[in-house]
């Protein structure tokens, strides 16, 4: 329970961004569940917002947390960066309870990070989210030639693909192989 | 007297009457009527008036415009002249109020601030001072015409707000250095000199990062020197624009080159990596940049014009995505949100993107390979369409052959309207043709679509040699072929060439179209009668034979003729109703003639019925198996047809 102690210290940045929003609806007290991501730092989102991802959501439904069971036990999300799990925390904190409009200019601008944000999208099961990604990366190569393409989501060519088919053979041969000759050994 | 018009002044009429009145007045009556009180003018605010924008212009006589679509209305301020003062807000001589202004002009979104040309004032600089620190908050435009900048009032402060359009008309005491923060989408500066060196070390910040947010920027002045463009272009690393892109871009220019006869320079940033942009936001300076930034250098009559390309540290394409390493689910889901154009593009890029598009199963209604002069495939997608054109070497006197590598390929992707056949379809990309010759082409596109996609062909044999031995696997799928012959003599190895192109295409196909097909000429046209058809269509045959259609197989046949042969149509009727051609449904004929053909010839000896008909005549023959078919013969202007429909049902 280390890292949920370390979390809940580390949590407090991330406070801000859902206090206005509870203040929003007083009436109806909101619960919240914590996450986190490969850096152990705490996130706390409130079940609104966590309505987006249908894993995160599965997992709530399924669990039958109270508010405090989860701030002992946050969501582990061992294979999400830090900073990438915070993005998503944002976004569903800004599109808690909307509908999502067709185009979405709430995307995080690091370009760089975007494969790692699919893949986050992906495994967390937020459905807009994931649309908007794959559109940001099919904007990449909108109006582009096949060797811009080729060039820019760095597609090996048939050569390449074809060297990387045969030396995976390879391998796969080798480790068979190695396997075979293990078994005989034990064998003996 | 006074009684009665105090009860008359109790009586009024009900609100929802009030409007009704309103409504009926004109504009100007009613903006009258909201100044007889504050009833006046809130029973005139719930009326809502259509207008569509306000210009107020604040000047000696000030003046309201009020814009009603295409009508306006213009209230002029006539205010008095006897005192030497400036007028101000609340008539009085004193200076514009900072505190009252916003509410004075709330929701303005443009201001246009107009300076003195001459000597520069005290009072003039805090006027503009006052009017930008009560509004640049909330405006989207600002124009600076002759505006005095000074401490209190520097560009910097205008530059750095959350402007979309910044322009300064010869402003005064300029500070070029104020380029390096502006916050604004596009800047427009008409000054008397060209700061080359401001302009080179801001291009040089801007490669590095600044001005994330500046989409255009024009510069110009008017001199007669040509500014020195390597002081400019100094140590930038720029790209050349290529001279067909200046061409174009050419026409552009002649406009602004009468108007302004001016040197400019303008540079262009790509946007956000979300968003794209259209030509058609592109002002007049700044035509030309798909991606990276432009410089345009221009001289006026008869000088030069260059542009150039540099790319600053956010390019989009020193950016990489590893997309083959997304999960196959993943890719397919990116490629589900692309248009079938970029698909299309990207099942270029290797086999293994093609096979990953063949699984996408496109949306297309059906191919058209067209082989006229140019090859042109065309896929459908419902009322969408993507063109290949396969520009050939000209160059190349021969004929072509599916061998010949094209030079390259242009793609349009547009809608299928009819448009006047000069506006052409629009230009998607140019793609290089990828090493591959016509043939490749033809099969890795029609390998696409889904097997049960089918799709057509036009052949024109005058504008290519086709090799029969590989024709079944460069068309697989083809349902239907419309073959154009010559219209003069033809050889006997034309002759020949056509037979084994038609025999391999008769074996595949199900529709067959000939053009300009001379029977005389051609022995194989046999061949076609006889074949298993389901639709064959003659488009002006030549030296026709209509014996030909006694040995008819196909279901449907159709000619479009000069002539409409009675006698020989009321043979094959006879000869029909004993019993030939029975797999034929339905044979058309039609010519173009002004004289009505003599039906009598036709329905000689036929014991035809008869039938009710509105523009046309109907006749009813039965063959000897009690089959019976409708004669349809019609003379509709220049036009006359006779239509041969078999009944399904038997007597």
């Amino acid at each position: 329970m280390s890292s949920t102690e370390q979390g809940t210290s580390s949590a407090a940045p991330a406070e801000p961004t859902t206090a206005p929003e509870s203040a929003a609806a007083p009436e109806v007290p909101e619960s919240f569940y914590y996450v986190h991501g490969k850096d152990k730092v705490v996130h706390k989102v409130s079940a609104g917002a966590l309505q987006h991802s249908a894993l995160i959501h599965g997992m709530i439904s399924n669990l039958g947390y109270t508010e405090e069971q989860a701030k002992a036990n946050p969501f582990p999300f061992e294979n999400i960066d830090g900073d990438i799990l915070q993005m998503v925390v944002d976004w569903c904190n800004q599109h808690k309870g909307k509908p999502t409009p067709p185009e979405d200019t709430n995307l995080p601008k690091q370009k760089e990070k975007l494969f790692d944000l699919v893949l986050a999208v992906n495994y967390l099961e937020i459905k807009e989210l994931l649309t908007y990604c794959c559109k940001q990366v099919a904007m990449m190569v909108k109006g582009k030639s096949p060797e811009e393409i080729r060039e820019i989501w760095m597609i090996p060519t048939d050569a390449e693909d074809e060297a990387a088919e045969k030396e995976a053979k390879k391998r796969a041969g080798k480790e068979a192989a190695g396997e075979t000759a293990a078994a005989a050994g034990d064998a003996k | 007297m006074t009684n009665q018009n105090s009860n008359q002044t109790q009586r009024r009429l009900a609100n929802h009457l009030c409007l009704n009145i309103l409504k009926a007045m004109k504009y100007h009556a009613i903006i009258a009527y909201s100044f007889v009180s504050k009833k006046a003018l809130s029973l005139f605010q719930s009326l809502r008036l259509p207008i569509s924008s306000i210009l107020i212009e604040m000047k000696e006589d000030p003046v309201i415009r009020l814009d009603f679509g295409t009508k306006c209305i213009v209230l002029e301020f006539k205010m008095g002249k006897n005192n030497e003062h400036v007028t101000c807000l609340n008539d009085f001589p004193v200076n514009l109020d900072f505190q009252s202004l916003r509410n004075a002009f709330p929701k303005l979104r443009k201001i246009s601030v107009h300076g003195s040309r001459n000597e520069i004032s005290e009072h003039e600089i805090l006027n503009a001072q006052n009017v930008l620190r009560a509004f640049l908050p909330y405006l989207k435009e600002v124009q600076l015409f002759h505006v005095p900048l000074g401490e209190n009032l520097t560009c910097q402060h205008i530059g750095m707000a959350n402007l979309e359009l910044l322009n300064f008309f010869y402003p005064k005491n300029f500070n070029f250095d104020c380029l390096f923060t502006l916050n604004v989408q596009m800047c427009m500066i008409e000054t008397d000199h060209m700061p080359l060196r401001d302009l080179n070390r801001f291009f040089k910040l801007w490669i590095k990062g600044s001005n994330p947010r500046l989409e255009v920027l024009s510069i110009s002045c008017d001199t007669e020197t040509v500014p020195d463009s390597s002081v400019l272009l100094k140590g930038l690393k720029v790209k050349e624009l290529e001279k067909v892109e200046e061409e174009e871009s050419e026409i552009e220019y002649e406009d602004e080159d009468e108007e302004e006869q001016s040197d400019a320079v303008s540079e262009r940033s790509e946007s956000e990596w979300e968003s794209e942009e259209s030509e058609s936001e592109k002002s007049e300076s700044e035509s030309e940049a798909e991606s990276g930034e432009e410089l345009d250098d221009e001289e006026i009559e008869g000088g030069e014009e260059k542009k150039f390309f540099i790319m600053n540290c956010h390019d989009m394409t020193n950016w990489k995505f590893p997309f083959r390493r997304l999960p196959y689910d993943l890719c397919l889901e990116v490629l589900k949100t692309m248009d079938p154009v970029e698909i299309i593009c990207y099942s270029f890029v290797s086999k293994k993107t093609l096979s990953l598009v063949k699984i996408l199963h496109l949306p297309i209604s059906s191919i058209h390979i067209m082989m006229q002069d140019q090859t042109e495939i065309r896929f459908y997608f419902g009322d969408n369409f993507i063109d290949f054109k396969f520009i050939m070497d000209s160059d190349y006197e021969e004929m072509g052959s599916l061998d010949d590598l094209p030079v390259n390929v242009k793609v349009f992707n547009d809608t299928l309207i009819y448009l006047p056949y000069y506006v052409p379809p629009n230009l998607e990309l140019t793609m290089t043709n990828q090493g591959m010759s016509l043939r490749e082409w033809i099969r890795q596109l029609c390998s696409i679509p889904d097997k049960d996609i089918p799709y057509t062909a036009e052949i024109y044999l005058t504008a290519m040699t086709l090799d029969t031995r590989t024709l079944r696997n460069d068309f697989p799928k083809l349902e239907e072929v419309l073959i154009g012959f010559r219209e003069d003599e033809e050889d006997e190895s034309d002759n020949v060439n056509v037979r084994n192109v038609l025999r391999e295409f008769l074996s595949n196909v199900q529709n067959v179209k000939l053009c300009d097909i001379n029977f005389e000429k051609s022995r194989f046209i046999q061949h076609i009668g006889i074949s298993s058809l389901k639709d064959l269509y003659f488009y002006d045959p030549i030296n026709m034979n209509f014996d030909y259609l006694f040995t008819l197989n196909a279901e449907s046949c159709t000619i479009e003729t000069d002539q409409i042969p009675l006698r020989d149509l009321n043979r094959f009727f006879k000869l029909w109703m004993k019993g030939s051609n029975p797999k034929l449904k339905k044979l058309m004929i039609s010519c173009d003639t002004e004289i009505t053909p003599d039906w009598n010839v036709l329905l000689k000896g036929l014991r035809a019925e008869e039938a009710e008909a509105a523009r046309s005549k109907k006749f009813f023959i039965i063959n000897c198996r009690g089959i019976r078919a409708e004669i349809e013969v019609k003379h509709l202007g220049t036009s006359a047809s006779v239509t041969f429909n078999v009944s399904k049902s038997y007597l």
